[in-house]
């Protein structure tokens, strides 16, 4: 499978003319990772844009209350490791794969170009980086919403003592 | 608690958006302003007022000018609080970018609250039109979006009233808001974490 024919079926990528997706597809190569392989650790800096091919990765947090657990399950077509890279802090979540995966990654130094909304490529990029992250962020809320379920039952209500 | 059904103002002036969008002061001409301009309105809201509501459809992005707005999850009786935003912060993006334009949370006025709305529909066409100011209103709410993952990777706690509510700042001060787009230097600097 041809990574540039992939990344034009995201839909993100609805505003990319071809010419800008072969550039990013010829930025990025593509690798077969072995199960639980640690994509980015929390705590550390990350140096490159991941999208996941094929498989799953796990995205987990350390919590507050001393608690290692899965914000996401992440699933083919998505991004990850853009806060931290964009950034430049350290990340704030774990990703890590769940069984075989086939990941694509873009090296800081070919991010930092598209990150920055200087050129018209990286321009255009700004609109897959925001629908990634509202993607992530609207997962998160999902996630949330299910713990309110679980705390107070399917309609919300208040738990019978 | 009411549905939104505010007096609207027909315009905002530059001055008001460079104040709120500092980051596009000097990145925006005159020929990329006005057609932003032109597409927003103003509304004001009164104290626990509600803009959005969580799952349901929304159809504008709103920039908050003065106030705050509060965020948060709902299923049945029970809210979650996800934590407040300021002047400068948006709402709506994640509807927006996410593509399914439902919102992902209820959004309510803290206290009288002025907002600008720019509607789904026109921030499509500008995207057309001018990409220059889109682009650059999209870099922000990248910005934005980044603040409130963080401060929303914390599991939820239980405060002494018995609200569930997440321990994180997603409003974006105004120091970060007028940071300008940082050049290839200062980003691998900050990479590297040299100063």
């Amino acid at each position: 499978m041809l990574l540039r024919n992939f990344l034009r079926n995201l839909p993100s990528f609805q505003y990319m003319p071809e010419a800008d997706v072969d550039h990013i597809a010829a930025a990025m190569r593509v690798d077969d990772y072995p199960d639980q392989h640690v994509f980015i650790y929390q705590e550390r800096l990350n140096r490159d844009l991941f999208l996941l091919i094929d498989g799953k990765v796990r995205v987990c947090h350390y919590g507050n209350v001393g608690r290692y657990y899965t914000l996401k399950t992440l699933k083919p077509g998505e991004f990850f490791g853009i806060p931290s890279l964009s950034q430049g802090v350290p990340a704030i979540t774990s990703c890590q794969a769940s069984g075989p995966v086939k990941v694509a990654s873009l090296p800081f130094s070919a991010y930092m170009l598209l990150y920055q909304p200087d050129s018209e490529i990286g321009c255009r990029f700004q609109y897959v980086i925001a629908s990634q992250l509202a993607r992530d962020l609207q997962d998160r809320h999902d996630a949330l919403r299910n713990l309110l379920r679980q705390v107070y039952g399917d309609k919300g209500e208040t738990p019978v003592a | 608690m009411s549905t939104v059904e505010e007096e609207m103002e027909p315009i905002m002036d530059e001055q008001t958006l460079f104040k709120h969008l500092p980051e596009l002061e000097g990145q925006l001409g005159v020929e990329h302003v006005k057609p932003l301009l032109d597409r927003i309105s103003v509304q004001v809201l009164q104290d626990g007022e509600i803009l959005l509501h969580d799952q349901a459809l929304a159809d504008a992005l709103y920039l908050v000018l003065s106030g705050s707005l509060r965020l948060s999850l709902e299923v049945g009786a029970h809210a979650m609080q996800l934590g407040d935003i300021g002047p400068g912060n948006w709402v709506g993006e994640v509807a927006y970018f996410s593509g399914q334009r439902i919102a992902s949370c209820t959004v309510t006025a803290s206290g009288e609250t002025e907002v600008a709305r720019l509607s789904y529909q026109d921030f499509d066409a500008l995207m057309v039109e001018d990409s220059v100011v889109v682009c650059r209103l999209t870099h922000g709410f990248v910005q934005m979006l980044m603040r409130r993952l963080r401060g929303t990777a914390n599991n939820p706690i239980i405060d002494p009233k018995g609200e569930m509510l997440l321990l994180g700042d997603l409003s974006v001060p105004w120091d970060d808001l007028s940071q300008q787009p940082h050049g290839v230097i200062d980003f691998l600097k900050t990479l590297l974490g040299v100063h």
